[in-house]
């Protein structure tokens, strides 16, 4: 097919990763549930994701230049593909709406408490549609700067925070009853880490195919650098009441006071919040989209974005009612939700293109 | 050519559109709040709220004599009364005319009444409501907060700022527990741990009147259950560490006193448990300087400051014992006693969390003090006849 004759490099696929991992995770810290071992919870995560990107990036090396739509067709045949497909663009579309709502929460409570909600969610669409339209390799030149920016800034909140961290905080160690521990652990694995399944529609955008385990990996590491640095910094300085707010990235930031200059620099934390949105949002639109397009055989996914944005839009306002429904759902249902899709179908294709010798066997 | 200036007519256009949106919040539309008492009206059991309300013009104009009686004041009160907090916020809109802004509030003060019957659900609001800040400080008086927020103080133009002057200053005597917003909520969340709130007071009379502040309100699972004085309130910011300075007054005969200067302090604790009997290791370490004697005999020799070292280690252990006897009286954990031991011994902690107020008065100090003296200012003699 020539739809994805788009190229970007493996730095951009990197960033693009860390761009699209930090996302919603800005303001909620993964690991949430384990409260103060929310810092081992992530690195349960990390554990989980690191298998699911060896298992992707098989699946990618394994068909060269192959999306996972394509991968699906190749494997279950194309009856039985397509639908499998068609389950991948409804997650692909839903966690796209899932990450507007996110947008949307956040803005109508911090900064836009009037404006309606239509408008809060069209306004960041209007970006995600305009990147998306012009190809991933714009979204993945904008992640380039707009990441590294946004690492910078994170690094600059945490070090003003860091003479606030009560070490008290993180003790006693290892409390939480280990269920509760390795659910958060999974928590984390399924939200954020599992969601680069994404990144099979994009893994043949890539200029050196080859490289492209290392490339993620790297991402996958940096990100988790930033996530322990979050969640350590949050849980340190907010202590217990880390638990009762709903968006704590953000509120440990509205501790910051350095000598009453440096105040009221939450606003960071929202910007950076605003940024990777854009970036997680924008892959979401595009894999969607392309999925479509290849689902369909058609020949660009452009002419599909701007519907599929606003049927992302829609769905985002009617998702949930409340931020309460939502956080339950990221936190209790989530992880269940998407484990097929994150783990028990990328295993399976991996199982049955062994047993079939594919795709030696045919290259229909 | 053209195109560049398409593009620039766009973005000017663009610049138009983002000015304005449902949001807007126009300077001169907003009534900022700088503090806010909370109490409740006795008689009809609603909330009632009393807003300091700055005056941004009064503020600005250089000339104004600033805190002189009469003359313009830079502040007023509002009182607004409602079944809770939020409705009584919104009832202002009856009184003023414009819209509050809690973004610069600076203090929240508690009334005797809220206090008896607990602040938690009086807090929530401030805490929910993404407007008041987490870093406001936390007060408590025994008098109307409205009066409180209605003194004119003499320096400052409202007194929420004096508040805040007080408070921030409170490391020069470290007598007052600096408490804020957030620190307040991490106390409300835990079981054992009961908060020192600042009490603050007036003095005077009534248009004179002036701020004091004065010891500290114990605050236990969110409801008032005694005070601790200024000495004793010093004695608890010894075990959290947060004595930064401030004068110990030695008595070396009953008529003869030195006063020593803190430098530096610190102070921690750490629990031990030796089966059912429960020690806590107190560990102050001080520096501090001579700043003024009025002994006959001089003291100023290495003997005498052994002895004035001496002396001060057993004042700061009294301070810390007074403030240990108080709380032990009211079955208070100001310290954080019961967190400390918690982490240490987390199943042990488990099955006693729940009993810990009749534990916690049972639980045996040893102190660990030692006191530095370090300069002497610019004499080495006392003003004596040589």
């Amino acid at each position: 097919m020539k739809l994805d004759t788009e190229k970007i490099s493996g730095i951009q696929m990197s960033l693009l990763l860390v761009g699209f991992l930090l996302g919603s995770s800005v303001l909620l810290f993964p690991g949430q549930l384990a409260e103060h071992e929310a810092w081992l919870a992530t690195l349960i995560g990390l554990t989980e994701g690191v298998i699911l990107i060896f298992l992707y990036t098989e699946l990618t090396l394994r068909f060269p230049g192959k999306t996972l739509v394509e991968i699906m067709n190749v494997v279950y045949g194309s009856f039985l593909g397509k639908i499998i497909s068609a389950c991948y663009i409804i997650y692909f579309l839903l966690l796209g709406s899932l990450v507007i709502v996110d947008y949307h929460d956040f803005i109508k409570l911090v900064v836009l408490p009037l404006t309606p909600s239509s408008v809060v969610v069209l306004v960041s669409l209007i970006v995600n549609v305009y990147s998306v339209k012009k190809g991933i390799e714009v979204v993945a030149r904008c992640s380039q700067g707009m990441v590294i920016i946004v690492l910078i800034l994170f690094l600059l909140i945490t070090g003003l925070l860091i003479f606030k961290v009560d070490f008290n905080n993180f003790r006693p160690f290892f409390s939480v009853p280990l269920s509760k521990l390795l659910w958060a652990g999974h928590a984390a694995g399924a939200f954020p880490y599992g969601e680069s399944v994404v990144f099979m529609m994009l893994f043949p955008c890539l200029n050196k195919s080859k490289e492209v385990r290392s490339w993620v990996l790297k991402g996958m590491l940096l990100v988790t650098f930033f996530f322990m640095l979050g969640s350590l910094r949050t849980v340190g300085v907010l202590g217990k009441s880390a638990q009762i707010y709903i968006y704590p990235g953000f509120q440990s930031g509205r501790l910051i006071n350095v000598a009453d200059v440096f105040t009221r620099l939450e606003i960071i934390i929202a910007l950076n919040f605003l940024i990777m949105g854009f970036l997680k949002g924008a892959v979401l639109l595009y894999s969607t989209s392309l999925g479509m397009a290849q689902l369909f055989k058609l020949n660009a996914y452009q002419p599909l974005v701007l519907p599929i944005g606003l049927l992302m839009g829609l769905l985002a306002l009617i998702d949930f009612s409340n931020p309460l429904e939502n956080l339950d759902f990221s936190l209790y249902v989530y992880p269940v939700f998407v484990f097929p899709f994150q783990v028990g179908i990328p295993f399976l294709t991996l199982i049955v293109a062994s047993i079939r010798k594919l795709p030696q066997g045919g290259n229909s | 050519m053209k195109k560049w200036m398409i593009y620039f007519g766009t973005l000017l256009t663009v610049c138009l559109l983002l000015g304005g949106c449902w949001d807007r919040r126009e300077l001169e539309e907003l009534a900022f709040t700088a503090g806010t008492g909370v109490d409740l009206d006795q008689t009809t059991n609603q909330v009632n709220l009393s807003f300091q309300i700055v005056k941004p013009s009064e503020i600005k104009s250089p000339n104004s004599d600033v805190g002189s009686g009469g003359g313009s004041q830079a502040f007023y009160v509002i009182e607004s009364f409602g079944k809770t907090p939020f409705e009584a916020v919104r009832k202002v809109a009856f009184k003023n005319s414009r819209r509050l802004d809690f973004t610069h509030n600076t203090a929240i003060i508690f009334g005797k009444n809220v206090a008896a019957a607990g602040i938690r659900p009086y807090l929530d609001f401030f805490v929910r409501d993404p407007e008041p800040r987490p870093l406001q400080w936390i007060l408590f008086t025994e008098e109307n907060p409205g009066a409180i927020l209605k003194t004119k103080p003499d320096l400052d133009k409202f007194s929420a700022m004096t508040i805040d002057g007080f408070i921030k200053n409170a490391g020069l005597n470290s007598e007052i527990n600096q408490l804020t917003l957030q620190e307040l909520v991490n106390c409300l969340l835990s079981k054992t741990q009961a908060a020192a709130i600042p009490v603050i007071k007036t003095t005077g009379e009534d248009p004179n009147k002036k701020l004091v502040m004065n010891g500290s309100a114990i605050f236990k699972k969110g409801k008032m259950v005694g005070k601790i004085n200024p000495r004793e309130t010093r004695g608890l910011l010894w075990l959290k560490n947060k004595v930064n300075s401030g004068i110990i007054v030695i008595s070396v005969t009953q008529r003869d006193k030195v006063s020593l200067e803190i430098i530096r302090a610190s102070g921690s604790f750490k629990p031990k448990r030796l089966k059912d009997k429960l020690i806590m290791k107190i560990t102050i370490r001080l520096a501090c300087n001579i700043g003024g004697e009025l002994v006959k005999a001089d003291m100023l020799t290495p003997a005498g400051i052994k002895t004035l070292e001496n002396k001060a280690k057993q004042e700061i252990k009294k301070e810390i014992m007074a403030a240990v006897r108080q709380a032990r009286k009211l079955k208070a954990d100001i310290f954080g006693f019961g967190e400390a031991f918690g982490i240490k011994y987390p199943k042990w902690w488990k099955t006693k969390e729940s009993k810990w107020e009749s534990i916690f008065p049972r639980i045996r100090l040893v102190f660990d003090i030692k006191v530095n003296i370090r300069l002497l200012g610019e004499t080495v003699k006392p003003l004596t006849t040589l």
